[in-house]
């Protein structure tokens, strides 16, 4: 309910309230001037005068008050103190000015105050004479004339300026439809529109947005769809905000729409809504780009691959067929550079995967002990052969168990290592990793590969993780490398929510450090010593491998001796006491003399590039991880005295296996092919999805290698059809050979009812753990070293 | 199939008695219960349209929806229901004027008053006329007729009774008036027809306001607007032609009243233009009215059949 000063203020305006102060000095004019014609017109130009003294008093501000203050008080003395015709100039002089003053409310009470107790105070002095008396009564009247007088003008500033603010505000809200480019709706309790913006107007085709007053708003919108969600909002309440699509004229039009409740006179609810159609097709014209670059991905990744499989498989077979040494060496060398150039195109391929958000991390659990087997095996033949000693120091107490993407953290560390040895010509390469817990439980394992090579200038420091980036070229031509790998390296620790960073001296050397935050996933860690009394002693001329020897033994806890002089080390070894001797290969003939000593075990330190001894069975090649220096100080190991970093892996032999390859190329069949026959698998091939759907149908095979990507019926529809051929089927192992590496695709694979996954070009470990897996035990007849 | 009673509170035949009609509703569907319905009443202006779309859309199954009301009741019920394929609409007439139900004729309207006769009849394909972003079923209007409704019903609501009497008060006193009618611009499929108008009526069926007929030959099956102009003439003899021509009688005013047939005019005017579809008001310069042949199915009681004037 509003109240009467409410209703009062929206119809008051500036030129009532002037309006009213000039009728009302005028019917007092009147009144007064009855018998006294004459003041009559008088009392009008006052009336009038009073208008614009008024306004020009509006323009002059509220210090102006003083004037007419001054000139009421004038006139109330007159009137005090002079005859009847002065009393009434001068009440006339006062009321007209004081019509002056009603936009001050100080100032009508400040003239009030003054000039009435002034004159008052004056006409007391002055004496309570008859005729002073009788004029102070006549003041005291006027008094009573000027207070209501002022009340009403007072009454009508008050309102006048209540509805100049109105109106000011009324001016800016209008201003603000006019000129929005958002489509803005107000509307009552009833749904009925009370103001629309000029631009919805026009949106809507409504020739002036005062049209659109008091219809519906649901008439007034465009489509079944946007009439529905408005009625939606309007039942929900609240604040709403969502996006939405409109079909307009033919063409889809995208907006953002905001809501919310406005409880005042009547108006319910406001609506804003902008059109972000340009914003939405520059959106989707990126997701097209970026769809368009993941076809263009998997094609390239498809297309690379598929002859690479030729070229590595081939010269494969031709390395097992009986050659002459020189054309091994070729072929080895063919070989080489095709997986050189393999891993150009991968480094090229990941970093268009991380570039176009592609790169996924699948975080899987994994064994943190075999992952830093395999990673040293990688690195470690390379490293030795360049006479560049590789050691490690492992903290005991990271996780045996990490849940992290195994792949994408040995790609980082494989990516270290090999620059390490890339750019080192002497010295060592270490890598040492540790962990922390943080606050949340999560782990931070933290990296660090150090080599003596020959450094980085600080200047190019900046440049190092920039892709396509080579430092300085001039020196390094020789040093093959697209320039990706730091890249790809710097985008998947930042993926695993890490960071990287280097400290380098030129010519001295580089350490590349970097931290990953994972999961933990159980609480055992890497390495324990479980047996108490153990006392080591090493022989250890390397003083690099004799460093890590130290660290480990001592992050052991293990009671230990690393000497670098074989004297003393018999010196030592002499006096007995000791549970394990380390000895280089050097000390070998020295030290097995005094392998009587049953209490003591004697284990002989070689690199993975020595040859082996025949003569000594407890043989650990460097460099020992913590696991492997566990397994032996802990008596665990007896079984595992071999070269447990074993890289090369002993084919695989199998005996009545059958499988089925299918591809179209008939070159990949025959590499196929070749690799399988030579693990002692009887092969069929068919060379497209329908060939093999018939001979699938026909016969049992313990595993199908699918091609993906046919011309008649691909492998994934190939792969479905054989699934529905029964329920025998359901069952059969199929296994995607496919060059499409990229992520989507596998999912594709899996979805499809694939069970594996074997890229292609096709490395023999991977095709062995294919066989290993999915062959039925029974028919693996020797798998001697294959990799785990 | 579902059943969706839309229930209009302000609607005549229902002031002051909502709560039977109702309880009429809700004792039939217990009475039928192999009918599975739902009933809505409505809140606010147009709150059908959005809930019968929504009800529709997610329910799934074939919807018949009834809009228990007059004539604007039926028209927030074919806003909501237009384009959907699984709705039919009925009528329970219940307003003022219940101009689309009584082409079938006034003496059939208690077949339409008859629940059960709604819920098992088969429906019709009816056109619906495109009224800018509006759908009506019944007709759209310009000049004396929306000008003189608006009139009309802001009297009807402070006399307080007789709307007929309100409505017909209103249109006297626009006619006579000098400055009723109005030079519009209009485009019948291409063919220009411009002039001064004291009325337009695009019609789908010949019935509007309380018992009149000034549609002529309009079919609501037919797939065809009905056009129908009014040509301003002398004030008095505005009132004998406009008498005539809301009954129907158009014979000898031949000169002064034109029909024409097509599918989609246009209408412009200098003026804001107080433009009425099935009752509703809108305001503009200009407005399309277009038929969209057989858009909605209509529940036709046996017995009826759509009649021309």
């Amino acid at each position: 309910m509003q109240s009467f000063t409410d209703r009062a203020e929206r119809y008051l305006n500036k030129r009532h309230a002037e309006v009213v102060a000039a009728a009302f000095i005028l019917v007092h004019t009147i009144i007064t001037s009855f018998g006294a014609a004459w003041k009559l017109p008088i009392g009008l130009l006052l009336a009038a005068a009073s208008i614009f003294a008024n306004r020009w008093i509006d323009r002059q501000g509220t210090a102006a008050w003083v004037i007419p203050s001054a000139l009421a008080l004038v006139g109330t003395l007159t009137a005090a103190f002079g005859g009847s015709n002065r009393m009434y100039f001068a009440y006339l002089i006062g009321c007209g000015v004081i019509s002056l003053t009603y936009l001050d409310r100080r100032s009508f009470f400040v003239y009030i105050g003054i000039s009435n107790a002034l004159a008052g105070g004056l006409i007391l002095a002055a004496g309570a004479s008859g005729a002073r008396l009788a004029n102070m009564w006549t003041a005291t009247q006027f008094f009573g004339y000027d207070t209501i007088c002022m009340m009403l003008l007072w009454s009508c500033s008050f309102f006048q300026g209540k509805a100049e603010t109105i109106e000011k505000s009324g001016h800016t809200f209008e201003t603000i439809m006019k000129t929005t480019p958002s489509y803005m709706a107000i509307i009552n309790d009833k749904a009925e529109v009370e103001y629309i913006s000029s631009s919805l107007a026009e949106w809507l085709g409504i020739s002036h947005m005062k049209y659109a007053k008091y219809s519906a708003l649901l008439d007034l919108l465009p489509t079944g769809d946007m009439k529905m969600m408005f009625q939606e909002i309007i039942e929900q309440g609240g604040y709403v905000e969502r996006n939405f699509e409109a079909v307009v004229d033919n063409s889809i039009h995208w907006f953002v729409l905001r809501s919310s409740l406005l409880e005042e006179y009547g108006i319910s609810r406001f609506f804003e809504w902008v059109d972000i159609t340009p914003i939405m097709e520059a959106k989707n014209e990126a997701e097209s780009a970026t769809r368009a670059k993941s076809d263009f991905l998997a094609n390239v990744s498809h297309e690379i691959r598929t002859p690479m499989n030729a070229i590595i498989g081939m010269t494969e077979l031709t390395l097992s067929d009986n050659i002459s040494s020189e054309q091994a060496e070729r072929a080895m060398a063919i070989k080489t550079a095709a997986i050189s150039l393999l891993n150009i195109v991968n480094d090229i391929l990941d970093f268009s995967k991380i570039e176009a958000r592609k790169m996924e991390i699948v975080s899987k659990p994994f064994d943190f002990s075999s992952f830093l087997n395999d990673l040293v095996n990688i690195v470690n033949i390379k490293a030795n052969g360049e006479g560049i000693a590789l050691t490690t120091r492992i903290a005991r107490d990271m996780p045996a168990v990490v849940c992290l993407d195994d792949l994408r953290l040995r790609q980082c560390l494989v990516n270290l290592l090999n620059n390490a040895v890339k750019f080192t010509n002497k010295g060592c390469i270490s890598l040492d990793a540790w962990s922390e817990t943080l606050r949340d439980g999560r782990l931070k394992l933290s990296f660090s590969v150090k080599d003596t090579g020959v450094g980085i200038k600080r200047e190019e420091i900046s440049k190092l993780f920039n892709e396509f980036q080579q430092l300085d070229t001039h020196k390094n031509r020789n040093i093959s490398g697209t320039g990706l790998g730091l890249a790809i390296t710097r985008r998947l620790v930042e993926l695993m929510e890490g960071e990287i960073s280097v400290e380098s001296v030129y010519n001295v050397g580089s350490t590349f450090s970097f931290f990953v935050i994972c999961d933990r996933f159980d609480a055992e860690d890497l390495a324990n010593i479980q047996i108490k009394g153990i006392r080591v002693l090493c022989y250890e001329p390397n003083h690099y491998h004799a460093d890590a020897l130290e660290y480990a033994l001592k992050n052991f806890g293990v009671e230990h001796v690393v000497m670098k002089d074989l004297d003393m080390t018999i010196e030592r070894l002499g006096k007995g006491g000791y549970t394990h001797v380390l000895f280089d290969a050097s000390g070998k003939e020295r030290v097995s003399a005094y392998s009587f000593m049953t209490e003591t075990r004697f284990i002989m330190l070689k690199n993975v590039l020595d040859q082996k001894d025949p003569d000594f069975m407890d043989i650990l090649t460097r460099p020992l991880l913590p696991t492997t220096l566990a397994n032996l100080l802990n008596g665990r190991d007896k079984k595992e005295t071999k070269e447990a970093a074993s890289v090369a892996v002993e084919d695989l032999q199998t005996k009545d296996s059958f499988v089925l390859v299918v591809d179209d190329n008939p070159v990949n069949l025959s590499v196929a092919e070749g690799l399988l026959r030579r693990c002692g698998v009887n092969v069929e091939t068919a060379s497209g999805g329908q060939e093999a759907i018939e001979k699938a149908s026909a016969a049992e095979y313990d595993i199908i290698f699918m091609d993906h990507m046919m011309p008649d019926v691909d492998g994934l529809d190939a792969t479905k059809a054989i699934r529905a051929l029964g329920a025998r089927h359901l069952d059969s192992v199929i296994v995607a050979l496919t060059a499409n590496v990229v992520s989507d695709a596998r999912e594709q694979f899996f979805l499809a009812g694939m069970n594996g996954f074997l890229a292609k070009p096709i490395i023999v470990s991977d095709l062995h753990d294919i066989l290993l897996k999915f062959l039925p035990h029974e028919k693996i007849v020797k798998n001697a070293g294959a990799r785990k | 199939m579902r059943h969706l009673f839309i229930v209009n509170p302000v609607a005549d035949g229902l002031k002051g008695h909502l709560k039977d009609a109702i309880g009429k509703i809700r004792a039939f569907l217990d009475n039928h219960s192999q009918l599975s319905g739902d009933i809505h009443i409505t809140r606010w202006k147009r709150d059908a349209v959005g809930f019968v779309r929504r009800y529709v859309q997610e329910t799934g199954e074939f919807v018949r929806v009834y809009a228990v009301g007059g004539t604007s009741t039926l028209f927030e019920v074919v806003n909501g229901a237009i384009g959907l394929p699984n709705v039919q609409i009925a009528n329970y007439p219940l307003g003022r004027c219940n101009s689309f139900v009584r082409c079938f004729g006034d003496d059939k309207l208690y077949l339409f008053q008859s629940l059960r006769n709604l819920a098992f009849s088969e429906t019709i394909a009816v056109d619906v006329i495109r009224c800018g972003f509006n759908y009506s079923i019944a007709f759209g209007a310009l000049g004396v007729e929306s000008t003189s409704g608006r009139t009309g019903e802001a009297l009807m609501d402070w006399v307080g009774y007789n709307a007929d009497v309100c409505y017909r008060l209103a249109a006297v006193y626009y006619l006579l008036r000098s400055d009723s009618g109005e030079n519009y611009r209009i485009n019948l499929d291409g063919v220009k027809l411009d002039g001064n108008y004291v009325s337009i009526l695009a019609a789908n069926q010949p019935c509007y306001g309380i018992n009149l007929k000034p549609g002529v030959g309009a079919v609501p099956n037919d797939g065809l607007l009905d056009l129908y102009l009014v040509k301003k003439t002398s004030r008095f003899k505005q009132l004998r032609l406009m008498h005539d021509y809301i009954n129907g009688q158009h014979g000898k005013w031949f000169d002064y009243i034109s029909h024409h047939t097509g599918r989609r005019v246009s209408v412009s005017s200098e003026n804001v233009m107080c433009i009425c579809a099935d009752g509703e008001r809108f305001y503009n310069t200009s407005i399309d009215f277009e038929i969209i042949p057989y858009a909605v199915d209509f529940v036709c009681p046996k017995g009826v059949r759509a009649l021309r004037a």
